[in-house]
């Protein structure tokens, strides 16, 4: 982190305590795409995202006395919307997770992709999500998060360690056992197998705005 | 097994996006809050140590790029005597100028000086982080910038500058004082008033008449040679811009523009940073907020040069029509030019806002990020707007702050959608 970043959190933080709704507003603008990224990459849809979301930042704003600018404000906030996800998964218990994206299902192309004869794919692509998301959700909140933060959500293990609060020993013991969990699931499931080590061209995945250049 | 970047996130829509902050807002407002803040307790000395970091930097890059100062092909001054409004991109920030502004950039060791004579500046900067300082000096008042969106207003040139902050900080330094603010987002600075909120500098601009553009017409045009930069000022006769490459020795820039000053500006900024000097007001809703917001101005039509309104309707849907049947070129400047169009003339002519919501609608569906987005969300505003802030109002004012984070129009958004607390 930067001093400059340093100084700027500290200053926005500031303007927080002392109850100035415009700066609310700005830190939740500044980390709401991200927060709102991490969960979905967890949870796998945005069922009861707005809930998720919205004690996420509360919480953020309740404990906002308690961050002591150890670790720059963005760290923070993922550390408490992952605890908030945490919380969720043991509360929902794993059944939760098995019915991820089956309202987005046929619901035509994704966002920001356009359909150039990979529609056929596409929908692989989507089923393979889902039984990824399924298969997640037979692991415990603490191997699932692990598991998303790492391998969906990009995250070093060390990262990755400090947002879960664990070691990083535990960690990538979690993390592995997932691995483990999924690839015994595909070897008996070839549409998972196949989502997992995609052959050929990768379908554009990403998701960008409704509008072609 | 590789996963990254292959699950696709689904966006929120607007809708719900708008609730969940309004809901983190309210819930955020009901957590205890304090008139002691962050800074009493243990963060002083580490933000003290950061802010001298940072200014440590900046002069030391200030200084190395002092050294190399001969090689900079960038220090070549850009003067600008302009009757026109226009555009200047000088790599790491964008100038608009009003017309009759007039102006000169420096790079003195790698910094950059914009000094003006007189006339409006509107910024844009990149993030310079530790790179020296971006100053534009209007008399004397420097506006010392990080990374932002910012405009400065010097009048005729003999009266105060006027800063309005869209996005990012900066620090305003007054030399004849040793006056500094810290003026953020949203807010505007003047002399006499401080550190206020935007839409409350517009107020006081137009009631006190000296934002009044009718001095401009008065203005004498003659090149002024004032300011620490009047060696290069001269403006060459019958240009506008100019933007020729000029022979360093010969235009002096680092000469002009004394080292020793711009150190005294950077521990000035120091001290902003400790103690701003301003507070960001919060806006409640007053009748003034209306008025203000009614009195920014709607992007016309396209011109189609017919004068009948379902006529001109008729024809921009044949352009509407034309691109959105076309699959291919459904994402074309003409359609979304044509969509805007059609709501602006069932506003404004033909008095109908029902009809206009329902075309600005269908054009939100479509476009996000076409040229004329921005003034579509705003056309929402205004019509949601027009006569209380309600609800709806709030939700399309939150919506248009987030998507244009820049400009007046945003700060006045932000304060409509404020109006819930």
């Amino acid at each position: 982190m930067t001093a400059a970043a340093y100084v700027e959190d500290v200053l926005l933080v500031d303007r927080c305590l002392t109850g100035e709704p415009a700066a609310t507003r700005e830190l939740f603008r500044r980390h709401q795409k991200r927060v709102h990224g991490c969960l979905y990459r967890v949870l796998g849809s945005n069922r009861d995202m707005d809930d998720l979301l919205q004690d996420a930042f509360i919480e953020v704003f309740k404990s906002l006395r308690g961050w002591r600018a150890e670790a720059s404000l963005a760290t923070w906030v993922d550390r408490i919307s992952v605890r908030v996800a945490y919380r969720y998964l043991s509360k929902k218990g794993r059944r939760i997770a098995t019915d991820v994206l089956e309202d987005e299902d046929d619901a035509g192309p994704l966002p920001g992709t356009s359909d150039h004869g990979h529609g056929s794919r596409r929908q692989l692509a989507r089923d393979g999500v889902r039984r990824l998301y399924a298969v997640l959700g037979e692991l415990s909140p603490a191997a699932r998060l692990a598991f998303t933060l790492h391998e969906i959500d990009g995250r070093t293990l060390a990262e990755t360690a400090k947002l879960v609060g664990s070691t990083v020993t535990a960690t990538k013991l979690r993390v592995w056992r997932a691995r483990k969990r999924i690839e015994t699931a595909a070897a008996a499931d070839p549409i998972l197998a196949e989502f997992l080590v995609p052959s050929g061209e990768v379908i554009p995945f990403t998701i960008d705005d409704q509008e072609a250049p | 097994m590789n996963l990254r970047g292959r699950i696709p996130v689904e966006p929120l829509t607007d809708e719900r996006l708008t609730n969940i902050e309004r809901n983190v807002v309210r819930g955020a407002s009901d957590a205890p809050h304090t008139s002691s803040s962050f800074f009493s307790r243990t963060t002083w000395p580490a933000l003290a140590a950061a802010a001298v970091l940072v200014f440590a930097v900046g002069f030391v890059g200030w200084k190395i790029g002092r050294q190399n100062v001969t090689d900079t092909v960038a220090m070549q001054p850009i003067r600008v005597d302009t009757t026109t409004r226009t555009t200047i991109d000088i790599g790491d920030a964008t100038l608009i100028n009003d017309p009759n502004t007039q102006l000169v950039v420096t790079r003195p060791a790698g910094g950059v000086l914009v000094d003006m004579t007189r006339g409006k500046v509107e910024l844009e900067v990149v993030k310079r982080t530790t790179k020296p300082p971006f100053i534009v000096r209007a008399g004397s008042t420097d506006v010392i910038v990080v990374g932002t969106h910012f405009s400065v207003d010097y009048g005729d040139g003999t009266g105060d500058a006027i800063v309005e902050v869209t996005e990012g900080t900066v620090q305003v330094v007054r030399h004849d004082d040793a006056l500094v603010a810290s003026v953020s987002a949203g807010n505007g600075w003047t002399h006499k008033g401080g550190v206020v909120s935007l839409a409350q500098l517009h107020t006081q601009i137009a009631a006190s008449e000296q934002h009044a553009r009718t001095r401009f017409d008065s203005a004498d045009m003659t090149p002024s040679t004032s300011g620490t930069v009047a060696a290069t000022s001269v403006t060459v006769p019958g240009t506008n811009v100019d933007m020729s490459m000029h022979d360093h020795e010969t235009t002096t820039p680092t000469g002009t523009v004394p080292g020793e000053q711009v150190r005294t500006t950077g521990e000035s900024t120091g001290s902003a940073g400790e103690k701003p000097h301003g507070k960001r007001v919060v806006k409640t809703y007053t009748e003034n907020l209306h008025d203000a917001l009614r009195g920014q101005p709607i992007e016309p039509a396209y011109d189609t040069g017919i004068a009948d309104a379902q006529e001109a309707i008729n024809q921009h849907n044949k352009a509407a029509t034309q691109y959105g049947d076309n699959v291919d070129a459904k994402y074309g400047e003409t359609a979304s030019r044509a969509l805007y169009s059609i709501a602006v003339i069932q506003l404004l002519q033909q008095r109908d806002p029902a009809k206009a919501l329902a075309t600005l609608d269908r054009y939100l569906a479509r476009f996000s990020h076409k040229n004329d987005h921005p003034d579509a969300l705003w056309l929402r505003v205004r019509i949601l707007c027009e006569t209380r802030f309600d609800e709806k109002c709030r939700n399309a004012a939150s919506v248009y702050a987030r998507e244009v984070p820049s400009g007046a129009k945003s700060g006045m958004a932000e304060q409509v959608s404020a109006t819930i607390e």
